[in-house]
């Protein structure tokens, strides 16, 4: 989905002066708890993200790079910065039907782990995601290391083939690239939901009709 | 994990002080390094005037939110309402130093909240888990007892001034903490005593404090009492009742 939009901002990122390309398929992971911590105010080393300006958003795509991080913004953990995180997969994905499922198992990743000193709130209605970092793992840990325990996570989905992101600590210009996709895909999921539950007499006459003849040809394509 | 927090609830009848020992046992707490949360459940707010704070949203304020997205569909699961209540919850602290607080707000709005309130309950009542101490300044009191707000309550505070009709109110909310639970600690605190005696029979009093001018000049210009001398004769006495109580 949103084929054209994804690979127009990956050119864009790819080029992007800021820009670095990990393979964090062979990076060290952040290391993994059972409990997710609490992380207070005076603890903070670094903190991504928050109530007002980050962006987080899952995609399935078709043409993935395999552990591929393109990264817009420092490795390193800053005090404060701004957060955006794409994250595309490739899945086996059958039926239309099972689509939200899916994408409901993305979203719910992050929190249904955990990393050590590592505090992550969403807000899955506005794709936000607010990390929190602890002040001890700021300086012994990067984002590329956080990035390699998520695409660990992600692969762990019996049904996901492959998973490529793009982060963005850099500023809310940048940030804002991900409000177009945000929206269309907002778009979408909303014209799924009226698809599935109801009873729509004519779709000629339907406003999100244009999305589901998108959303149709793409599964006729297969 | 044994959940060892210390949930320490000041009610009584209105006037007789419980929003100034809040905020003193807050200030107590949060000097010795302790992991408070402070929670204003008064409608009036009167807590965030004591400490100095300005809570840009409440629980409330949460609440409503959370009825709207539901409302508007833009949830699907249990799951996502779960995750956004944690979001939001953190998003509505006031992180303050030394201490975070949360206001519970007013609810101004019409009709029954029944499922969202229980299940902000239970949202708050995990995120308490994370502190050693909350301090809870109630409404009067009678109320929440009775609604089972102060379910989670291990230390009840119950203050009275020395009023016959405040002891009163002191007695029946004693006796309807300890219908309600066994376990719980309750005490009263006798605040602005004055020259004459208090009765105050067999109720379990912790302590009897003074009138406080240096207290009430801070209400009247509106000034936080975490700026309270530690060497207040009031302070230093209430420091005494604390250590006994809650440690």
């Amino acid at each position: 989905m949103l084929h054209h939009e994804i690979k127009s901002l990956l050119e864009y990122a790819h080029t992007h002066d800021n820009a670095t390309i990990y393979t964090i398929k062979n990076e060290t992971p952040w290391h993994e708890v059972t409990h997710a911590a609490m992380i207070f105010k005076d603890e903070i080393g670094s903190q991504l993200g928050g109530p007002y300006g980050s962006v987080m958003l899952n995609c399935l795509y078709d043409n993935v790079v395999d552990g591929r991080l393109t990264l817009l913004g420092s490795e390193y953990l800053q005090p404060q910065s701004v957060w955006g995180r794409l994250t595309l997969v490739n899945a086996a994905i059958d039926d239309e039907e099972s689509y939200y499922s899916y994408m409901q198992q993305l979203m719910l990743v992050p929190v249904r782990h955990s990393m050590e000193g590592v505090m992550i709130r969403i807000q899955p209605s506005e794709y936000k995601e607010w990390i929190r970092i602890h002040k001890d793992h700021v300086k012994t840990h990067n984002i590329i290391q956080f990035f390699s325990r998520l695409y660990n996570w992600y692969r762990q989905l019996p049904w996901i083939k492959a998973v490529e992101f793009v982060g963005i600590t850099s500023c809310s210009d940048d940030i804002a690239l991900l409000q177009p996709l945000v929206e269309k895909h907002t778009h979408i999921i909303k014209a799924f939901e009226k698809r599935l539950n109801e009873d729509i007499k004519s779709c000629n006459t339907c406003d999100n009709n244009a999305v589901c003849n998108t959303i149709n040809s793409l599964f006729q394509k297969g | 994990m044994e959940n060892v927090t210390k949930v320490i609830a000041f009610c009584g009848k209105g006037g007789a002080g419980k929003t100034s020992l809040c905020a003193l046992a807050i200030k107590y707490l949060t000097e010795r390094k302790k992991r408070v949360l402070a929670i204003d459940a008064d409608p009036a707010g009167g807590l965030s005037w004591a400490l100095g704070i300005t809570p840009a949203r409440t629980l409330d304020d949460l609440r409503i939110s959370l009825h709207n997205i539901i409302n508007d569909k833009e949830l699907r699961t249990g799951d996502e309402l779960y995750e956004l209540a944690n979001y939001e919850l953190l998003a509505s602290l006031v992180e303050h130093t030394g201490f975070d607080f949360l206001a519970v707000g007013r609810p101004e709005s019409e009709g029954c909240f029944c499922s969202i309130n229980g299940f902000l309950r239970h949202c708050v009542g995990k995120l308490i888990e994370h502190y050693e101490y909350v301090c809870i300044d109630g409404e009067a009191g009678l109320e929440q007892v009775n609604r089972r707000v102060l379910e989670t309550v291990t230390h009840l505070i119950i203050v009275s001034d020395t009023s016959r009709r405040s002891i009163d109110i002191a007695h029946n909310l004693l006796l309807l903490a300890q219908k309600r639970t066994q376990t719980m600690h309750c005490g009263i605190i006798i605040n602005k005593l004055g020259d004459s005696n208090c009765e105050t029979g067999q109720l379990p009093v912790l302590g009897m404090l003074p009138v406080s001018q240096t207290i009430a000049l801070y209400d009247t210009r509106g000034k936080s009492l975490l700026q309270l001398s530690d060497s207040d004769e009031y302070y230093q006495k209430l420091k005494e009742v604390l250590i006994q109580f809650i440690q």
